[in-house]
């Protein structure tokens, strides 16, 4: 865990950090959010693989821009919804670190509406799960986040990586499709 | 390239596909560019985030320099290990000024209340706020709140305002530096108004006042407490519950302390003890009042309790402890970590003191030397550097922190400064 603080402390303010079962975790209320909703993004992400449509776009984009009111504190609020609000950032990010890759790869599934009312359940499943593992507090809820945490965290890292790695074939794409089409 | 050729010799619909994935392609790109950029504001607004400052790296405390009669705050940075002297006041007499330091909420100036008691003035002192530049460009600047007892409790901060409360409200925009005070709102119009004291948690302010009520089976007033929260936007005082003195006598206390330390839906409170017996843990919740008392297991000794910190999992109270020493007149100054359910309490001892357990003393010790925990939960700051000359060993005199993650629960001393204080800017009055 100590390991983990100081790995944190170079991205993470660890200010507000929850302590369960006398364990505090690596990063801040907020930052448990972010990466533990990262993680659960990737897997719900992987499994689903809904194609991207403009309603996606616009309900990751809302998930991100949540931030804004809360992160800059224009509104007045407490650990749990920290936690939340960082969830929901994560799952916003996860979605457009996944957007290159799962194009690029042809990875998406056929658009279907129960794909994405699924996608949408999990998430409001999700979110109320993570909260409760916050409020139960114990050694176990300790564990469990910071392992996801720690997950969410090496998932954006990949996710990145991943991105920087299929942008310049992207960019080729582009390229040669403007050529001809200008052709 | 290949995927070029071939889009070269499709059919026009298929074109317009091709282009609209080609759009979208583009769009990909920039959202996973407004993705980045906004992991990348999200660490760098939660790295660089705002007493314990609010990062953790600097500690305010107030202290008294007895060689040179003055009470003063200091300023500790952790990765130095410098202490200097921010703010300094002349005091000749125990108990004639009060100085209660906190941060700003954003980090970059410290504030200081002042109470400070005029003989012959009004029944309440004056108060002041000081706002002294840390990472601040602009200069020192004083806030005049008049007189009032809201600098003796704790003063709440929200949305950029600094709130004091007594038989009024008055608070200070750290914005625009005006001063403004405005009457309680009440539901029901009481004849008597007490003054209130008002706690904080997660940007919501809670108050306790007392209140009276006629006792039916005698002619007389009996005494209570109010507890609730005030509203900002309209100034009004919300009760939750109220609580009176045979509930207080029938749970083995005198009196709660004015300050609340909210968790969850509930708050916990301390029951003052009668004279020589030992403080309780008061527990109520919303609308339900108080539901249980503590009889918190530090011992044999009788004690008392300054305040209460909730760790974040709701599992441990930290609260500071004064015990009577094995001789006369000998007091000792802890930290008490109490688990809520009962149970033995986990107790470091801070530091001695030379000084009989009266009222005066009991009062110094609640109001001025509470104890006060880190950012991120790790550290238990206190100090006893605000005693009299003659109470305090010099080498007690000192900030201490303790390592809540280390079992042995090592004290880490922090000299008060010894130099004479730097100049401090002249100040700018503002009001």
């Amino acid at each position: 865990m100590i390991f983990l603080r100081e790995l944190f402390s170079h991205i993470c303010g660890q200010q507000h950090c929850w302590v369960l079962g006398g364990q505090t975790l690596p990063f801040c209320q907020r930052c448990a959010g972010l990466y533990v909703g990262a993680f659960c993004a990737l897997i719900l992400i992987l499994i689903l693989r809904l194609r991207p449509t403009v309603f996606l776009y616009w309900v990751h984009g809302i998930f991100m821009l949540v931030m804004i009111p809360f992160g800059f504190h224009f509104v007045a609020h407490g650990g749990l919804t920290r936690t939340l609000t960082g969830a929901l950032f994560g799952f916003g990010l996860v979605y457009y670190l996944a957007l290159n890759p799962f194009t690029a790869w042809q990875a998406w599934k056929a658009d279907t509406a129960w794909r994405t009312r699924a996608y949408l359940l999990l998430i409001a499943t999700l979110l109320p799960l993570l909260l409760l593992t916050v409020r139960l507090g114990g050694g176990l809820s300790a564990l469990v986040l910071t392992g996801l945490g720690v997950l969410g965290f090496a998932a954006l890292c990949v996710l990145t990586a991943v991105n920087l790695a299929v942008l310049p074939g992207t960019f080729r794409t582009l390229r040669s499709r403007s050529v001809t089409q200008s052709e | 390239m290949s995927e070029g050729n071939s889009t070269r010799y499709v059919s026009p619909a298929t074109s317009s596909q091709s282009l609209g994935r080609e759009s979208a392609r583009w769009l990909h790109v920039i959202l996973l560019v407004v993705g980045l950029a906004g992991w990348m504001i999200f660490i760098v607004a939660c790295v660089g985030g705002p007493a314990w400052s609010p990062d953790g790296s600097q500690i305010l405390f107030a202290y008294r320099d007895v060689e040179n009669s003055r009470t003063a705050v200091a300023l500790y940075d952790r990765a130095t290990g410098a202490v200097s002297t921010i703010l300094t006041e002349p005091t000749t007499k125990e108990g004639e000024l009060a100085l209660y330091p906190k941060w700003q909420n954003d980090g970059t100036r410290a504030l200081v209340g002042i109470y400070r008691i005029i003989p012959g003035g009004s029944s309440y002192g004056g108060c002041e706020l000081i706002s002294i530049p840390v990472k601040s460009s602009l200069p020192l600047q004083v806030y005049n709140l008049g007189f009032t007892e809201g600098c003796l409790f704790s003063y709440p901060q929200v949305n950029g305002k600094v709130y004091f409360a007594g038989e009024d409200l008055r608070w200070v925009d750290l914005e625009t530096g005006e001063v403004e005070s405005q009457e309680f709102k009440l539901p029901a119009k009481l004849s008597e108004f007490n003054g209130v004291a008002l706690s904080e948690h997660d940007g919501q302010i809670y108050y306790q006042r007392k209140v009276t009520r006629n006792v039916s089976d005698a002619d007389k007033e009996e005494e209570g407490s109010e507890v609730g929260q005030l509203q900002l936007e309209n100034f009004t005082l919300k009760p939750s519950f109220t609580f009176w003195a045979r509930d207080l006598a029938a749970l083995g206390v005198q009196d709660a302390h004015p300050i609340l330390w909210p968790h969850g839906s509930g708050v916990a409170m301390i029951g003052v003890g009668k004279d020589g017996d030992s403080d309780k843990i008061l527990f109520a919740e919303e609308n339900k009042g108080i539901v249980r008392a503590l009889a918190p297991d530090l011992g044999a000794r009788p004690y008392k309790l300054g305040n209460l910190i909730w760790s974040a999992d709701g599992r441990t109270l930290y609260a500071s402890a004064l015990m009577t020493g094995e001789q006369k007149d000998a007091l000792e100054y802890w930290l008490a970590e109490i688990p809520p359910d009962g149970g033995r309490a986990r107790l470091t001892k801070i530091a001695s003191i030379r000084s009989e357990l009266n009222a005066d003393f009991e009062t110094i010790f609640r109001l001025g030397m509470p104890i006060s925990m880190s950012p991120d939960g790790r550290w238990i700051a206190a100090t006893p550097a605000v005693l009299g000359k003659g109470t305090l060993d010099d080498h007690d005199r000192a900030l201490f922190l303790i390592d809540l993650r280390d079992s042995a629960r090592p004290l880490q001393r922090v000299p008060i400064p010894r130099q004479p204080a730097a100049a401090v800017p002249v100040p700018k009055v503002q009001q």
